[in-house]
């Protein structure tokens, strides 16, 4: 293949790409350095990292987000290792990938919905709780930053699990044995060669999941209950609600730049030797 | 199994694309623009969701296509997106009529995204109360589709003492049971700004208000129509602020509700239609707004959303009547219109103030 030929196959998706990414991107970053008479200026962005309110959200937003991604792993890797490891028969494997992705057949609105039910001084937690008399008064978890982080892990622990199980199925049962022949327990083969092998795996999820989870708007607009505010929160109330678009969008690509430099981190930590060490 | 491991990831990538994509306003895809259709046989009008879009299709819409063969593209969504578009599109609307609330309104004529009514056009225009239109004597600019307005709402089950008044709201017994709306949503301000009055603050100062809303225990806030019935819907909250047509509906559906105009009155706020600045459709817009003022949809929406209808003429049942944002036998001028022009002009520094204070950080 000539590289004219190459370059033309790569064109359709190139063009989608700039289409469909860099080019709102660039809408985004356009609107937030313009002022009303249309000159260049940083004025949003000053308004913004000198307010500690809005400071103060973004934090308690990467700190929710972080905490959804650190719980999805643990809960994600639990059941992509079980899917993985305890489900011999490839038919009930099928079964299992469904029921994992089924949850992303409904919309976020639905979803969250169900979990107003579940989570509600009058839902099905509290009610059997209360029933049971374990608890005598409703503990409080809808409209509560526990109650957005329930929704969001919820959410998105499909695209972890679906991540890590990729990963799994891909080791190679036999280094596993090699370890327990060489005098490793179970746990710590599992601990030496099997999580070290997932690294890829645990950070495409966290990655997919943390930056969903830092730029969800339905779910904690829904189960915040106008009690807690986001980040995403906010940028859409200045987009929608007092039509300030400049400052609504410098704050959208100030948290687009948290987000990639919390992402650039992890990439770099999980990059060290312990990677290294499993494959060796 | 490999191979469909790559087709579950294929998958969920385009999953996570699609739903990158559900949210948002739609971009211009979904009506057929008015610069860029030359027929003259369709028009794109905003509207809301929900029962008032059923009710307007209904009532309006429907009629409307069957009799004059033009066909309505229908951009559903509530006052501040189709706000929103309308300023995005200043250049070349795609929008011909545009609903909007109380509010929005106003700022949508202080932006100069909607045109002057030309009252003469309006087959109806000597059968219409004075509140048909939004704006001065001279230059009004919307024409209303009916009245509605924010009252107390209470679970005759769960509360043992109804209230009368917002005051009442700050009685022990509503403690964690109460919800009361975020500025987002049309009642939000209005009732900040009344909270404030009461509290003996100026015109246009709402600090005294912010303290008393900051001693509300509510189970939480609702930022709009929807929100507040699901809360109550849900027996999360029993006692509050609601609107009347929707406390009405869930009334109807078996709840245990009642709805009751407090002492100081009900916050009014009515729901206009707007001709958007630039259309080229003005006949057509015209036409549309001949059906939606005529005596039969003003009754049909007045019937199905409780909405004080803007027509001399109109006929309505006993039942209806006691339904009406002002009561059985108040009139639209009973309603306790706030000033949405003062409310605009600190739209922001409200908003603003409610999240530091009330919310923080």
């Amino acid at each position: 293949m000539s590289k004219k030929t190459v370059l033309l196959l790569l064109a359709p998706s190139v063009l989608i790409l700039l289409g469909f990414f860099v080019l709102p991107l660039i809408v985004v970053l356009n609107n937030s350095i313009m002022d009303e008479t249309g000159s260049i200026t940083f004025h949003h962005y000053l308004q913004y990292f000198k307010d500690s309110h809005y400071l103060s959200i973004t934090w308690k937003s990467i700190k929710i987000s972080l905490l959804a991604t650190f719980i999805t792993l643990l809960i994600g890797y639990f059941i992509a290792y079980f899917t993985t490891r305890y489900i011999k028969s490839k038919k009930l494997k099928r079964v299992a990938y469904i029921v994992i992705i089924s949850p992303l057949f409904t919309s976020a609105v639905v979803r969250s919905f169900g979990w107003m039910v579940i989570l509600g001084n009058n839902g099905f937690i509290n009610n059997t709780l209360l029933a049971l008399g374990i608890i005598s008064e409703p503990i409080k978890l809808l409209y509560t930053e526990t109650g957005i982080i329930i929704g969001l892990v919820y959410i998105l622990a499909p695209f972890m699990i679906l991540s890590i199980t990729t990963v799994l199925e891909n080791i190679d049962s036999r280094l596993e044995e090699a370890a327990s022949d060489l005098g490793l327990g179970p746990f710590q083969t599992f601990l030496k060669v099997t999580l070290p092998l997932t690294v890829p795996g645990i950070l495409a999820g966290s990655v997919m999941v943390f930056s969903l989870a830092i730029s969800a708007y339905v779910t904690p607009a829904m189960l915040s209950g106008g009690k807690v505010q986001l980040i995403a929160t906010v940028i859409y109330e200045q987009m929608m609600q007092v039509f300030n678009y400049q400052f609504g969008s410098a704050v959208a690509f100030a948290v687009l730049i948290f987000s990639f430099l919390i992402i650039g981190l992890n990439h770099y930590l999980l990059r060290s030797d312990w990677v290294e060490e499993g494959r060796r | 199994m490999k191979k469909i491991h790559v087709y579950l990831i294929l998958f969920t990538a385009v999953l996570i694309v699609l739903s990158g994509c559900g949210k948002p306003i739609q971009p211009n895809n979904e009506a057929s623009g008015a610069k860029t259709d030359v027929k003259n046989d369709e028009i794109s009008i905003a509207i809301f969701g929900g029962d008032w879009g059923g009710a307007i299709k209904k009532h309006i819409i429907q009629p409307f296509e069957q009799e004059t063969g033009i066909k309505v593209n229908i951009i559903e969504g509530n006052s501040t997106t189709t706000f929103s578009r309308l300023l995005q599109e200043k250049s070349s609307p795609t929008i011909d009529i545009a609903l909007m609330d109380s509010g929005i309104s106003e700022l949508s004529n202080d932006e100069s995204v909607v045109e002057t009514i030309d009252k003469s056009k309006l087959k109806e225009n000597n059968s219409l109360l004075p509140e048909a239109f939004n704006g001065s004597e001279e230059k009004a600019y919307g024409v209303a589709l009916g009245y509605w307005g924010l009252g107390i709402v209470y679970n005759k089950d769960v509360i043992k003492n109804p209230p009368q008044s917002w005051k009442d709201f700050w009685n022990d017994e509503y403690k964690g049971k109460l919800t009361v709306p975020t500025p987002a949503t049309t009642g939000g301000l209005p009732l900040l700004m009344k909270i404030s009055e009461i509290e003996g603050n100026a015109k246009g100062a709402v600090d005294k208000g912010l303290d008393k809303m900051k001693e509300l225990d509510v189970v939480a806030y609702f930022d709009g129509s929807g929100a507040a019935t699901n809360l109550y819907q849900s027996g999360e909250a029993s006692v509050g602020a609601h609107y009347g047509g929707p406390t009405y509906v869930m009334k109807e559906q078996g709840l245990p509700l009642e709805f009751v105009i407090p002492e100081e009155g009900v916050l009014g706020a009515g729901s206009f239609w707007h001709v958007v600045k630039g259309t080229e459709k003005v006949e057509q817009v015209y036409s549309f707004l001949n059906y939606a003022t005529s005596k039969s949809a003003q009754e049909g929406i007045a019937n199905d959303l409780y909405l004080a209808p803007i027509h001399k003429d109109v006929d309505l049942d006993e039942k209806i009547l006691e339904r009406m944002p002002f009561g059985k036998d108040g009139s639209i001028q009973d309603l306790n219109m706030p000033d949405y022009n003062l409310i605009n002009e600190h739209r922001e520094e409200w908003n603003n103030l409610w999240n530091r204070e009330i919310i923080g950080g």
